[in-house]
């Protein structure tokens, strides 16, 4: 969100993060295995992802956290730090579904001079299933400062 | 699975040493740029250098994770064959956690370091397994710590 500039004091607990879809294709994941130079198989030979137990290749995990770095980010605004980034994944998402990206508010204090404000951060399938729960721990700035 | 196994001494004498010896990337523009085409991620701080030069960081920054990338496969391969576990073809990545000190920036060099932290044994449905986790930090070429990750993975 370009110049975008989101206050403490303008955040609520509660609040959701604007959604975000993403419908990531195998040549998304080939694209992904080359900038970041990792290139384990199942992420686009679907021979090895099938014989591994797979129906298909599956989206990399790192690939789907940076969709929910990426959701925070574009909320927080140039000004915005992320302080810590949580990652778990739970199911694999593969390419050619929605992978629905999603975020809620769910603390804020403030520590020192900083403005912090904690996220739950999420992806679901179309179905509204749960698949990678993800946590971000925010600072913001304060119109007091 | 063999009852009442547990974590050789030769794994557990890892924790607290290198599990991967330091390496040194360099990160510039372009790799920044097709990481943040990768995601589809099109941030004027990640593409545009006028912009990102106007803006607080005064050059172009790197997505959020990228930093975590840096030397990611040889992590990765190291958990599998590095950590004398037994005969364990089974791995897996739980997740991460990562602190964040300072944005990665172009031009920077960053040295990555990675130690094993902690080796546990448990018994699970798919057997024995050994869970470890891994400490990374990334410093830039002042010295400057740009970020922290504590990895979980297991071996069984």
């Amino acid at each position: 969100m370009v110049g975008k500039k989101l206050y403490y004091e303008d955040v609520q607990v509660g609040d959701e993060l604007p959604r975000m879809v993403k419908h990531p294709t195998t040549r998304q994941l080939v694209k992904w295995a080359g900038a970041s130079q990792d290139w384990n198989e199942l992420h686009y030979d679907k021979d090895v992802a099938q014989k591994a137990g797979l129906p298909n290749v599956i989206v990399q995990g790192h690939l789907t956290s940076s969709f929910l770095a990426q959701l925070v980010t574009d909320w927080m605004g140039e000004d915005g730090f992320v302080k810590k980034f949580i990652v778990n994944w739970k199911r694999f998402h593969f390419p050619g579904e929605d992978i629905v990206c999603r975020g809620k508010v769910t603390a804020k204090r403030v520590e020192g001079n900083e403005h912090i404000v904690e996220c739950d951060l999420w992806t679901e399938n179309a179905q509204g299933e749960v698949y990678a729960p993800h946590k971000a721990i925010v600072v913001l700035p304060s119109k007091a400062q | 699975m063999t009852a009442g196994e547990t974590v050789p001494q030769a794994a557990l004498d890892m924790i607290g040493k290198d599990l991967v010896p330091p390496m040194t990337f360099e990160v510039e523009k372009g790799a920044i740029r097709r990481l943040a085409e990768a995601i589809e991620d099109l941030n004027p701080l990640y593409l545009d250098p006028d912009y990102a030069r106007k803006s607080k960081h005064g050059t172009i920054i790197a997505p959020l994770l990228m930093v975590t990338t840096l030397g990611a496969p040889e992590l990765q391969a190291a958990l599998m064959t590095k950590i004398p576990v037994g005969p364990k073809k089974n791995g897996i990545v739980r997740g991460f956690e990562v602190e964040f000190f300072r944005p990665l920036k172009a031009g920077d060099v960053v040295t990555v370091s990675c130690k094993v932290e902690k080796i546990e044994g448990k018994e699970s449905k798919l057997g024995f397994m050994v869970n470890i986790t891994t400490v990374r930090t990334f410093t830039n070429q002042k010295g400057e710590l740009i970020a922290r990750e504590t990895m979980a993975a297991a071996r069984w």
